[in-house]
């Protein structure tokens, strides 16, 4: 017992904070509320977004007003099939200082804190690699030489799920190193009304920072002091084991229909957007349901279904549902005759 | 938490256990099985389930984590008292505090509703299988075999009766006796075949007896007629004539035989034969003749023996003393059988060659039946295969058929798969889900 949980004080300050943080984004977002926070837990995990929906949903503009909120620095990225990875991570420029040529790093636009990648999926598998190891190394290599990225480092990318040709799907790989992947939907009549009403020309409203760098980095702080207990770090690991179809914890009903599980880095993935679930609950811990709240935009990305099971109609997400419904809180149920 | 383990293995193998009882209970009394009553050491059974009950409740021992897990979810805690477990607690003491003692009220209880409920159904079907009436006796084979002995020989005795050849006291003892048997047999009662077999013995033992006093009748009436022959002569034992002496031996044999009911009303045997009349001696000799001949056939048919000896000295002692007698009136000989009869209505027919002397004929066994000709021979036995010309399936879409790919695509593809791959395919989609109006790669 050499932890102590998070004092009560902390835990309200950095839920207020975040609070602060989500009603700012509720204003230029509005009738978004689940996928705003999904935005503030996988701001808090420092993992990536991936949003995918139709065009005019109010995406860019999402990621528009976090950074400014957040008093961070922000890049937008529109990728096209014919932009190349050195106009994304920058490339060497000569230049001539007194007489004297000399090649001198010009950083591209992902080195900001705030990166808002686009539709990803219309660039090239070179450019989308080029990605890789800036979102998860969290530093960019450009001939041979190591350029370490600012802190924060968040890449929100959009996709279009229509307009498929000159597209490129994302590799597992990369779809691997997105926290979640959250499915942006319409806004029901009455919020479209309250827009109407209140955006001219659908200009958002003015915003001004509601955190500082210092207050980031206390959330931050907050976030990685939230108590992961054993038994909910157990029941994570048993829920992305069951996602593989060669695991005896696989329920008989996905097994068919799973071809290749989750990887460790999900269920790492699964425990920090847990820890900031739990801060925006005001708990300083994880709980079951936190972790139950977010399997799926944590999981059903990193799931590849069966060809037959994606005919049957057999989405990830409902795979994930029956892994939920499979895989006990605790590994040792209580007796059915305890009330 | 223990109580509940025990409870669980109680009822899951006591429920397991009243089931098998009453499959096997049930299994005996279909068999005809009675069912043995309930007594008090079955309660020695109870000891598997206790017994099954002590093992759950070691199997259900839930770790510390488990248990504290179980009880964080009951009271609410959202993986606080877990937390609190494995980190200080530190400013969420006192909350914590305050939940947890609540926990004394939130305390599982046994839930004793699920355990009766398993046990209910095979309680019931226990105690049904008992309720079952209790299944008759069955007979063993062996009585069955007695029982129908017995009927036989009812039958035998009420023939025997109908007939009225046999001593009618005596048959309507042998009749109660047989009853006896009867009754005891369907009692359920073990019957030794002795008895039925001294019964039967006792029938036949009439049977002979009554045969012996015919054939004495029969002799006398051969004396009767020898005596006839040669009226005048003695026998050389007294004065009493030849024909007097038979008549009185004949009257005696056939008060032995029961035959003298037989004569007519106002006919008087002793008084002919002691005055000589020929003609009253004729019509006595006749009279019992008669009627011993068909006693004589009676019992021959009911014994199913024939003794053609003796029935034909009857035939010949009563065709000397009455011309015409001993031959069966036409349609008389029915159903009979015989030597020269043959069984039912059937009638041998001889030839010529045949001297009418039955008695030279012998019983001969018929060699049994052939199915092939006697030209025939058998060349060879072997076990050959069925012929068969089994027909390929060209169908299309089956596994022979031939075409232009139809039949693989019918066959690869099940019918949902094959509606999504037309869908997509389809105009009708690209130009509702696409509304960009770009084409798909």
């Amino acid at each position: 017992m050499s932890t102590t949980l998070l004092a009560p004080d902390r835990v309200a300050r950095g839920r207020d904070l975040l609070l602060r943080l989500r009603g700012a984004l509720n204003a230029v977002l509005l009738g978004q509320q689940a996928m705003l926070d999904l935005v503030l837990i996988a701001l808090c995990a420092r993992g990536h977004l991936l949003l995918e929906g139709l065009p005019g949903l109010g995406k860019t503009e999402l990621v528009k007003a976090l950074g400014r909120l957040l008093a961070l620095r922000f890049r937008r990225v529109q990728f096209t099939p014919d932009i190349l990875p050195a106009d994304i991570t920058g490339g060497l420029v000569l230049e001539e200082h007194g007489g004297q040529r000399t090649f001198t790093f010009k950083p591209g636009p992902i080195f900001a804190n705030v990166v808002l990648a686009d539709e990803i999926n219309r660039a090239s598998p070179k450019t989308q690699s080029a990605m890789l190891e800036a979102m998860q190394e969290r530093r960019v290599t450009v001939f041979g030489e190591t350029h370490p990225l600012p802190e924060p480092f968040f890449v929100l990318a959009t996709q279009n799920p229509i307009e498929l040709e000159g597209t490129y799907p994302l590799p597992e790989a990369q779809l691997d190193r997105f926290l979640f992947k959250v499915e942006v939907r319409n806004v029901p009549a009455d919020v479209l009304a309250t827009i109407l009403r209140e955006r001219r020309r659908g200009q958002p409203p003015e915003l001004a920072p509601v955190i500082d760098a210092g207050e980031l980095a206390e959330l931050f702080a907050v976030v990685d002091g939230v108590y992961l207990p054993e038994a909910v770090a157990d029941y994570i690991g048993r829920l992305v084991e069951a996602s593989h179809a060669d695991s005896p914890l696989c329920p008989e009903a996905a097994r068919a229909a799973i071809a290749f599980g989750a990887s460790p880095r999900a269920a790492i993935a699964l425990a920090e957007a847990g820890r900031a679930a739990a801060l925006l609950a005001g708990r300083p811990n994880v709980d079951f349901a936190d972790v139950d709240a977010l399997a799926v935009p944590v999981l059903a990305h990193r799931i590849v279904l069966q060809h037959a099971a994606r005919l049957d109609g057999l989405t990830p997400a409902r795979v994930v549902g029956m892994l939920l419904d499979a895989t006990a809180k605790v590994a040792k149920p209580l007796p059915k005759e305890i009330a | 938490m223990q109580a509940a383990s025990f409870v669980t293995g109680f009822s899951a193998v006591g429920a397991g256990l009243l089931l098998a009882a009453a499959c096997a209970f049930l299994a005996l009394r279909v068999c005809g099985i009675a069912v043995p009553p309930p007594a008090p050491a079955w309660a020695a059974a109870l000891a598997i389930p206790i017994a099954a009950g002590f093992v759950a409740v070691r199997r259900g021992r839930l770790p510390a984590t488990a248990e504290l897990a179980h009880l964080d979810r009951r009271l609410g805690l959202e993986g606080l008292l877990l937390s609190a477990s494995e980190a200080r607690p530190g400013g969420w003491d006192a909350a914590l505090h305050a939940r947890v003692v609540e926990a004394a009220h939130r305390i599982p209880r046994v839930r004793w509703a699920p355990a009766a409920r398993r046990l209910v159904l095979p309680a019931v079907l226990f105690c049904g299988v008992f309720l079952l009436p209790a299944p008759e006796p069955a007979p063993a084979p062996g009585s069955r075999v007695v029982a129908q002995a017995i009927e036989d020989l009812r039958d035998a005795i009420d023939l025997a009766r109908q007939e009225g050849v046999l001593d009618e006291r005596r048959l309507e003892d042998l009749a109660q006796r047989v009853e006896e048997l009867r009754e005891r047999a369907a009692a359920g009662e073990e019957v030794a075949w002795a008895d039925v077999d001294a019964l039967g013995e006792r029938l036949e033992e009439q049977r002979a007896l009554q045969r012996d006093a015919l054939a004495r009748t029969a002799h006398a009436l051969q004396a009767l007629r020898e005596a006839a022959r040669t009226p005048g002569e003695t026998s050389g034992a007294g004065d009493v004539p030849d024909a007097e002496a038979a008549m009185q031996n004949l009257l005696q044999q056939a008060a032995a035989a029961g035959l003298l009911d037989a004569l007519p009303a106002g006919l008087d045997p002793s008084r002919a034969a002691k005055a000589g009349d020929a003609e009253t001696m004729e019509q006595v000799a006749e009279a019992l003749g008669k009627a011993a001949l068909e006693q004589a056939e009676a019992l021959a048919a009911a014994a199913g023996d024939v003794d053609e000896r003796a029935l034909q000295a009857l035939r010949e002692a009563l065709g000397e003393a009455m011309p015409g007698a001993g031959k069966p009136a036409p349609g008389e000989d029915v159903g009979r059988g015989g030597v020269d009869r043959g069984p039912g209505h059937a009638r041998l027919a001889f030839d010529e060659h045949f001297d009418g002397d039955t008695s030279t004929l012998q019983t001969q066994k018929l060699p049994p039946g052939r199915v092939l000709a006697e030209d025939w021979e058998i060349m060879q036995v072997r076990r050959v295969d069925p012929t068969a010309a089994p027909q390929r399936n060209e169908a299309p879409g089956s596994t022979a058929g031939a075409g232009s790919g139809e039949a693989a695509w019918r066959r690869r593809l099940s019918p949902s798969h094959r509606a999504v791959v037309h869908e997509f395919f389809s105009s009708r989609r690209a130009a509702a889900g696409n509304p960009g109006g770009g084409t798909r790669r």
